[in-house]
């Protein structure tokens, strides 16, 4: 036995009220100066037993009405007892799993027009007084019905109107969604109704929910419903990317697919296609055959015919999973990039081997070529607008005056790129304490200089293989050439950053790009504000290195380049689910944007664009459906911006729970599989125990008031 | 006697020559005539005789008609015992059962004198307090008058060993008239009773009751103190009314059927009626019945 509100349990004292009254009453008398006492004390000997009987039995039946009265005001629970009243009403929460893999279909129905159906047999299978809260999860949660209603119509509609997403799936924050949610009702029972598919990626957070639910205590009951078929095949695009580089107008540009047999049986002959802008395929190939669980990578190439945004599909044969049967990427196309170099030690040459690695063209060309440089000394940096520049490298930087500093600070914090190359002049207390310690901008320090001696001997060498960062990815396939031939006769020790947390509550720790041979960073890269920041260990001249004058000088360069500003890109390439945060111009400020979301007719939604930092911001967060997304004005005209949501690749991965899975499962939950049309009152009730005791307690208050007044009265009859 | 009891016997007094006189301008004829008479002889019945003196065992037996003759009428003697203990202090309403009894005495007292015969005055509680010997001299009404006015209830009641008391200091024939609530041992009261028939009284048993000692009309929570010493009661009094009227009843049956046995008369007077009423009914009653008792009743 519990009390769900155990304070109300003081009332229990005022058992003590019928006593004292009785005590009280006692006291209250007429008194009569009388003759025939003989007879009084006689009829009072004959009924004595009975009076004090009548006595006692009146008072403990008052006793026993405030008793219980007060017992049911503290709502008393047995945790186990049959429900012999109906069963008491419970606080539930329906979790319809939205994940991507729910879109899978046995040919007629997919799963989550399945979940609907079970969702609502669920609910209809809630005892009578129960309220009900509804969330759609995936690897988010959306609450239609936030907090338990009564309104189980209200509930049944929100499950109807729920629409299928794109988005990952993740149990754990379902469940612990939920269970949020359950902790503030005071019911005897929670439930939690989870109705999902048998995917196993979703629970591999298992021992988590475990730990979550005996934390939320026995009242808390888990009940997955599992409804759909296992799918037998599935072929998925589970990534598109393009190469690091510049996207820009005519310039032929690389993209990259996986694609993913994640069924059970091998396919043959799969054709996948390239699309710009949702047309005909511009490049496609052809995989012989893909194994059970091979992923297999796809290279494409595509010229872009303009400026602006363009959207990349990548595309394999329809099947019974459409969602992930394509991937869309969206890719802002730039006619030109101009790129700052400033000189901080004419003595030096890493400004001419920057402007002419940066445009590696003849003379008459230059002025057609998309990357424009300019070559600045340190001193013309405080007068010369870098909003203008969409990457600013620093060559040999002295100590730089503090507004200059502060110049690059928010030149970088509003989301510019820029790269040092420290050389001789480099002071490093300088730099540690005031580009690193107080402003935060390098993603690492200078440590000790290593030069001569042993260095000219020995030099160091860039690390020859197993490269992981993009800019360096390339020379992971030896047919692009090697990174470890240029030489390093002197270069700076590196010394990471401390990890921080970034403005979305994130751990960021800064990684090296690329390691000397000796295993010390040779650059490294962090993000500051919306921008990021490379920080090379040596110059970019030949005064401490052969870099410059090797054949891999340029494409670092510019991939170094492409790749800081291609950060601004990411933000339009966002998960399903995530929120896409787009810096419009500054104009459009106040005005109302409309998106249009993917799909024939995609869902239109309305927006206020909000200044913020010199631009008009859009923040968007119904990014659950994957595909492109449409920003314009009033639903007219070319659009103001384009983003696409891309799929959680792990949706892909259909496989079943194993049974030893679902037996873990079924420790921590009652599990059903469900069928069509199936009644799920029956398969609940036999596991809802527990009994609410204020009903019946009431009731008892009730019949023993009416049979204290009856009492009360027949025995205050003339006797 | 002080000036306030002689107004109190003045007036009872004055109430009992009405109450008599009432009832004697209505009857003619006291209803105590040939009480004290006895049998003489028969003679042969003759036109004009009183059919209720035929004496029809004589009739049945021989066939012939004869009617009882008595001895010459005599004066009686009849003593009235009022009870005058704490109890008979008791009355619900503008009369205490003592007062009701004092007026009953008056009444029976100036009525016996009215014809002549002698009365005797006996107050008592719980032994014999005064006793005014009989006399048959009507100025002596004002002395008993004076004496029941001066009767002030002093402590408990033993009837019957009064009764007993009595039956063994008056040894005279005659009518006793016991006026009371009788709360007392019933074995006792009965005794004294037989005691009396036994030396040959005729008994009359007045039992004088509150009409609330009768009915018991109280409600809720009652503390009942008693009038003789009796220790306080706290009762819920309409949760015992019924078996109070029925321990009532049973002493007032016990005690008429203990009279009857003894051949006494039995009268409950409820203090609530009428005086009159209670008086006049009695009288009538035994105006009908005493004549065909057997002498010396």
């Amino acid at each position: 036995m519990s009390f769900l509100n155990p304070a109300l349990l003081a009332f229990a004292s005022a058992v003590a009220v019928p006593i004292l009254i009785h005590l009280l009453n006692r006291r209250r008398f007429q008194r009569v100066t009388w003759a025939a006492m003989r007879f009084v004390r006689a009829s009072l000997e004959r009924n004595r037993r009975r009076m004090q009987f009548e006595d006692l039995l009146l008072l403990a039946l008052r006793c026993l009405v405030v008793g219980l009265f007060a017992l049911a005001l503290a709502r008393p629970a047995l945790r186990s007892a049959s429900s012999f009243f109906g069963g008491s009403r419970v606080a539930a929460v329906v979790v319809v799993d939205q994940s991507g893999s729910m879109s899978a279909t046995d040919g007629t129905r997919s799963r989550f027009v399945l979940a609907r159906q079970a969702a609502e047999a669920a609910v209809d299978a809630i005892p009578q007084g129960s309220a009900v809260a509804l969330l759609l999860a995936g690897d988010r949660v959306a609450a239609p019905v936030p907090e338990p209603s009564y309104d189980l119509n209200l509930v049944r509609k929100s499950i109807r109107d729920a629409a299928p997403s794109d988005l990952g799936s993740d149990h754990a924050v379902a469940i612990s969604a939920a269970l949020e949610i359950l902790r503030a009702q005071t019911v005897l029972r929670k439930e939690i109704i989870l109705v999902t598919d048998r995917q196993a990626v979703a629970w591999r957070r298992l021992p988590e929910i475990g730990n979550a639910l005996e934390r939320a205590g026995a009242e808390t009951r888990l009940r997955v419903v599992f409804v759909g078929e296992p799918l037998e095949d599935n072929l998925a695009v589970v990534s598109l990317t393009r190469s690091a580089g510049f996207a820009s107008v005519r310039e032929p540009l690389r993209f990259e697919a996986e694609v993913v047999n994640a069924g059970g049986q091998p396919v043959r002959q799969v054709r996948v296609t390239l699309h710009l802008d949702g047309g005909a395929p511009v490049d496609e190939s052809v995989l012989d055959a893909l194994a059970p669980g091979e992923t297999r990578r796809v290279t494409f190439f595509a010229k872009f015919p303009d400026e602006g945004f363009h959207s990349v599909t990548a595309r394999v044969p329809q099947d019974r999973m459409p969602a992930d049967d394509e991937r869309t990427i969206v890719v802002p196309v730039v006619g030109e990039v101009r790129v700052l170099v400033v000189d901080g030690d004419p003595e030096s040459n890493s400004a001419f081997f920057l402007r002419h690695g940066l445009q590696p063209v003849a003379p008459d060309a230059a002025s057609r070529y998309f990357l424009q440089p300019r070559v600045i000394n340190a001193g013309q940096l405080a007068v010369t607008r870098l909003a203008d520049y969409g990457a600013v490298i620093l060559a040999d930087p002295p100590v730089l005056a503090a507004p200059v500093l502060e110049l690059l600070e928010h030149y970088v914090v509003d989301g510019g790129a820029l790269i040092v190359f420290p050389g001789p002049k480099a002071n490093a207390e300088f730099y540690n304490r005031e580009w690193l310690g107080r402003a935060a901008l390098l993603p690492g320090g200078l440590g000790r200089l290593r030069s001569g001696g042993d260095m000219e001997d020995n030099p160091l060498h860039l690390q020859g293989s197993g490269y992981k960062h993009p800019v360096f990815a390339l020379w992971n396939d030896a047919g692009s050439g090697s990174l470890a031939t240029p030489r390093f006769r002197a270069a700076w020790e590196l010394e990471p950053a401390p990890s921080r947390t970034n403005s979305n509550g994130g751990l960021e720790v800064t990684e090296p790009m690329v390691l000397f041979s000796d295993g010390t960073p040779a650059a490294l890269e962090r993000t500051v504000g919306r921008g990021r920041v490379m920080l090379f260990a040596s110059t970019a001249g030949t005064a401490w290195n052969d870099l410059a004058v090797r054949p891999v000088f340029v494409p670092l360069l510019h991939r170094s380049v492409a790749s800081l500003t291609d950060a601004r890109e990411r933000r339009y390439n966002i998960h399903a689910g995530a929120r896409a945060a787009l810096r419009l111009s500054s104009e459009l400020a106040g005005r109302e944007a409309v998106v249009m979301g993917p799909g024939r007719p995609g869902r239109r939604t309305t927006h206020l664009l909000k200044a913020s930092g010199g631009a008009a911001l859009l923040e968007f967060e119904e990014t659950d459906k994957a595909g492109l997304h449409r920003v314009n004005l009033g639903g007219n005209g070319a659009p103001l911006a384009v983003f696409a949501a891309q799929p959680d690749p792990g949706e892909s991965a259909l496989a079943d729970i194993s049974g030893e899975r679902r037996s873990e499962i079924g420790r921590l939950a009652q599990v059903i599989d469900w069928t069509s049309d199936q009644d799920l009152r029956a398969s609940f009730e036999r596991e809802r125990m527990g009994l609410e005791l204020w009903l019946p307690l009431v009731l008892g208050v009730l019949l023993l008031g009416v049979t204290e007044s009856w009492l009360a009265q027949r025995f205050s009859r003339p006797k | 006697m002080d000036p306030q009891a002689l107004a109190q016997a003045e007036l009872l007094g004055l109430h009992a020559r009405q109450v008599v006189e009432g009832y004697l301008a209505g009857e003619h004829r006291s209803p105590f005539f040939g009480f004290a008479t006895e049998f003489a002889q028969h003679r042969e019945y003759s036109q004009g005789d009183d059919l209720r003196h035929l004496d029809w065992k004589v009739l049945g037996r021989t066939d012939r008609y004869f009617v009882k003759q008595y001895e010459q009428e005599t004066n009686f003697v009849a003593q009235i015992l009022l009870d005058g203990s704490e109890s008979m202090a008791y009355g619900s309403g503008s009369l205490s059962k003592l007062q009701f009894g004092k007026q009953l005495a008056a009444c029976l007292s100036y009525l016996i004198l009215l014809q002549r015969d002698a009365v005797a005055v006996g107050l008592f509680d719980s032994a014999l307090r005064r006793y005014l010997p009989r006399s048959n001299n009507r100025s002596n009404i004002h002395v008993i008058m004076g004496q029941l006015a001066a009767c002030e209830p002093m402590a408990g009641t033993r009837v019957g060993a009064v009764l007993h008391e009595l039956a063994t200091q008056t040894p005279r024939k005659g009518i006793t008239i016991v006026i009371s609530d009788l709360f007392d041992d019933e074995e006792q009261i009965l005794g004294g009773v037989q005691h009396l028939r036994y030396v040959g009284h005729e008994v009359v048993v007045f039992h004088v009751m509150d009409r609330a000692e009768l009915e018991f009309p109280f409600e809720g929570n009652v503390e009942f103190v008693g009038l003789e010493g009796v220790p306080p009661l706290l009762v819920r009094a309409h949760e015992i009314r019924r078996s109070y009227r029925e321990e009532v009843e049973g002493f007032c049956a016990r005690l008429r059927e203990g009279c009857e046995r003894n051949q006494s008369h039995y009268v409950l007077v409820n203090t609530g009626d009428s005086l009159r009423d209670t008086l006049s009914g009695y009288l009538a009653f035994r105006r009908k019945t005493g004549r065909n008792r057997r002498p010396g009743l």
